[in-house]
């Protein structure tokens, strides 16, 4: 027998369903503020704060493009280039950062050595033991192995396992079945076969999702650059550098906010794409028994 | 007749002897094969242990490299750093033992700044636990107990943790310095500074706000799947008896997803010395923002950022007093969330 649900909303979800309208309204009108400001003359700007641009002006977004350089020795970075190492950047951080979890996952949950143990308790130690102001020191031994101010070396810093996410793949190859690797493995499967043809596809639905969490959070990421990769900027330092540059054609308001939008369109169009899979189930497995 | 008899008697033996040989054979045989079967089995679990191992290795070997070099030898020198001093003749490190903090010790003798540092790292970190947190399971709760529009309302929630920080920064700096007192203005016709403007009293109170609105994102994913998790028959029973939301809200779901929200709670609190409160892309350099909405992440990293080789190791010095602090309250908060937590039953 069907028991119909209760029609009216419990009181708790009334007041969260007001509390996350509010919010969605306060952040819409926030971007919205935004976009049409962009399209603002400077001097409108200044009396006509609230309304909607009475005259169009896309010149801005020209402004905007022209002048968003980051400034590397002697030379100047544009758009195209910092494309480039935005790519460079969040793409192998996000792969090798992925796959480093991924890697270590497998191996801590699907053999039993003692190291295991070692391994989940010092990344459970690391990562809530509060070491501060490592940075200078990451720039000096950076600077000592010659990989300060390099690709290569953001790639080698970002190959760690020291994340939440090393425990979501030890949780997921640990609710996997034995059978699977057990069935390859009469029929002939090494170890990697098992690993790449078997494991990694069952869970390649993590896998995309964890490189586009780290992806979109690299992309963004202007602070890492901005120590350790002055000479690769990313969009995202270039944004930084855009944003605190005092000259006439970059200071006024419309024209750093038309930089702003124009930067955030790649990661827009992103999520737009990857949305259910940015936001896909991950947990940590981490529920009471 | 004996002669019959002595025949019948020697055929019994011989058939006896048959016997025994046939059994001893077919014992021998059995042996035979079990042996060498078990002499084969060892033999290949022993090869596939030691594959085994092999992959192991090469699965674990450069990870755990990075680790020793990049965890170990990076903290280790930290700590070493904090003893030296930079020599610009031969550009290296030498001792100075007690000079950085020594000088850290005029610094803050002199100067209020690290204290305000201290209070809004805590005062964030308060916000974070009794505001953020709090707000974050009622909306993971909503969205996984499907309310209306439940998943429309997690992606809005979960949009301000994709945009690029310099943008939503950006975008909140002039919205709340220009929007926001246009806005009053035209309602309530009185003129008031930007809630960021530099001096401005406001200006803690709404960092700390957009702290809390820029929270959301990734925890109420990560909350609102685990809860997804929790064992339905026990939401059926607690719905049989007549339980509110709000009563399943705190003794089910809470209890339930414990391990992981204890997990995130003790992680945040190393967030104390890393948060920033937004202000370096808000502000930029350390001359911009006002000293006393400063946290120990943005004075640790914006030094950092105008830094040369002369002053990390005083920065390092910074950062091993800090962990001296930090150490034992990240302990004593895992300690009384395991003391107090809810007990499995």
């Amino acid at each position: 027998m069907k028991v119909k649900k209760k029609k009216h909303l419990p009181l708790l979800f009334g007041v969260l369903l007001a509390g996350m309208i509010l919010y969605a309204l306060i952040l819409g009108y926030m971007l919205f503020w935004g976009v049409t400001s962009s399209f603002k003359g400077r001097l409108e700007f200044a009396d006509n704060i609230l309304g909607l641009p009475r005259a169009w002006v896309f010149e801005n977004y020209y402004y905007a493009l022209r002048n968003f350089v980051s400034p590397v020795g002697m030379r100047n970075v544009y758009l195209d280039e910092m494309l480039l190492y935005s790519l460079l950047y969040a793409g192998g951080c996000a792969f090798v950062s992925t796959a480093c979890c991924c890697m270590m996952g497998y191996a801590t949950s699907k053999f039993k050595y003692k190291l295991n143990t070692v391994i989940y308790g010092f990344v459970l130690i690391a990562m809530i033991l509060p070491l501060v102001g490592s940075l200078p020191s990451q720039i000096v031994v950076f600077r000592t192995l010659n990989l300060y101010d390099t690709m290569i070396g953001m790639w080698v810093a970002k190959f760690n396992f020291i994340s939440v996410y090393f425990m979501v793949f030890h949780a997921i190859f640990k609710g996997l079945p034995v059978s699977y690797s057990e069935a390859a493995k009469i029929d002939g499967a090494g170890n990697w076969r098992i690993f790449l043809s078997i494991m990694l596809p069952l869970v390649k639905v993590t896998f995309v999702t964890v490189f586009l969490l780290f992806f979109v959070s690299y992309w963004n990421d202007y602070s890492t650059p901005l120590l350790m990769m002055k000479s690769y900027p990313t969009i995202a330092l270039g944004l930084y550098y855009f944003r605190f540059r005092q000259t006439p054609d970059t200071s006024p308001r419309p024209v750093q906010l038309a930089g702003a939008i124009m930067v955030f369109i790649p990661i827009l169009l992103l999520f737009i794409a990857f949305r259910k899979k940015l936001m896909g189930n991950i947990s940590l497995g981490g529920l009471k028994e | 007749m004996k002669r019959i008899k002595n025949i019948e008697k020697c055929d019994f033996f011989y058939k006896l002897k048959r016997k025994l040989k046939d059994g001893i054979y077919t014992l021998e045989v059995a042996l035979h094969n079990k042996l060498k079967r078990k002499r084969k089995n060892t033999a290949s679990i022993e090869r596939e242990n030691k594959l085994n191992l092999l992959f192991y290795i090469s699965l674990v070997t450069l990870p755990l490299l990075q680790v020793v070099v990049f965890y170990f030898y990076v903290n280790f020198n930290s700590f070493f750093l904090a003893f030296q001093e930079y020599n610009p003749v031969t550009l290296r490190y030498d001792w100075a033992l007690w000079k950085n903090f020594d000088n850290i010790w005029f610094f803050v003798s002199r100067e209020k700044t690290l204290l305000y540092c201290f209070r809004n790292s805590a005062l964030s970190y308060v916000v974070t636990l009794f505001i953020s947190l709090p707000l974050a399971l009622l909306f993971s709760q909503y969205i996984y107990k499907k309310g209306p529009a439940g998943g429309f309302f997690k992606t809005v929630l979960f949009i301000p943790s994709i945009i690029p920080e310099m943008i939503m920064t950006t975008m909140f700096l002039y919205f709340a310095d220009s929007f926001i007192p246009a806005t009053v203005k035209g309602i309530f016709g009185k003129e008031i500074a930007g809630l960021l403007t530099q001096g401005n009293t406001t200006m803690l109170i709404t960092l700390l706000c957009y702290s809390v609105f820029i929270s959301f994102g990734g925890n109420i994913i990560m909350y609102s799947s685990t809860m997804s998790g929790i064992d339905k028959s026990l939401v059926e029973a607690a719905q049989l008896d007549g339980a509110t939301q709000m009563q399943e809200f705190w003794h089910i779901t809470i209890p339930m997803i414990y391990p992981t929200l204890s997990t995130f709670i003790t992680v945040g609190v190393a967030g104390i010395f890393t948060h920033q409160l937004s202000l370096f892309s808000l502000f930029g350099a350390d001359g911009n923002a006002y000293n006393e909405v400063w946290t120990i992440g943005y004075f640790l990293y914006s030094r950092t950022v105008y830094a040369g080789s002369a002053n990390y190791p005083e920065l390092a010095a910074y950062g091993l007093l800090m962990t001296i602090i930090a150490v034992p309250l990240v302990f004593t908060v895992r300690y009384l969330l395991s003391k107090f937590g809810p007990k499995t039953d």
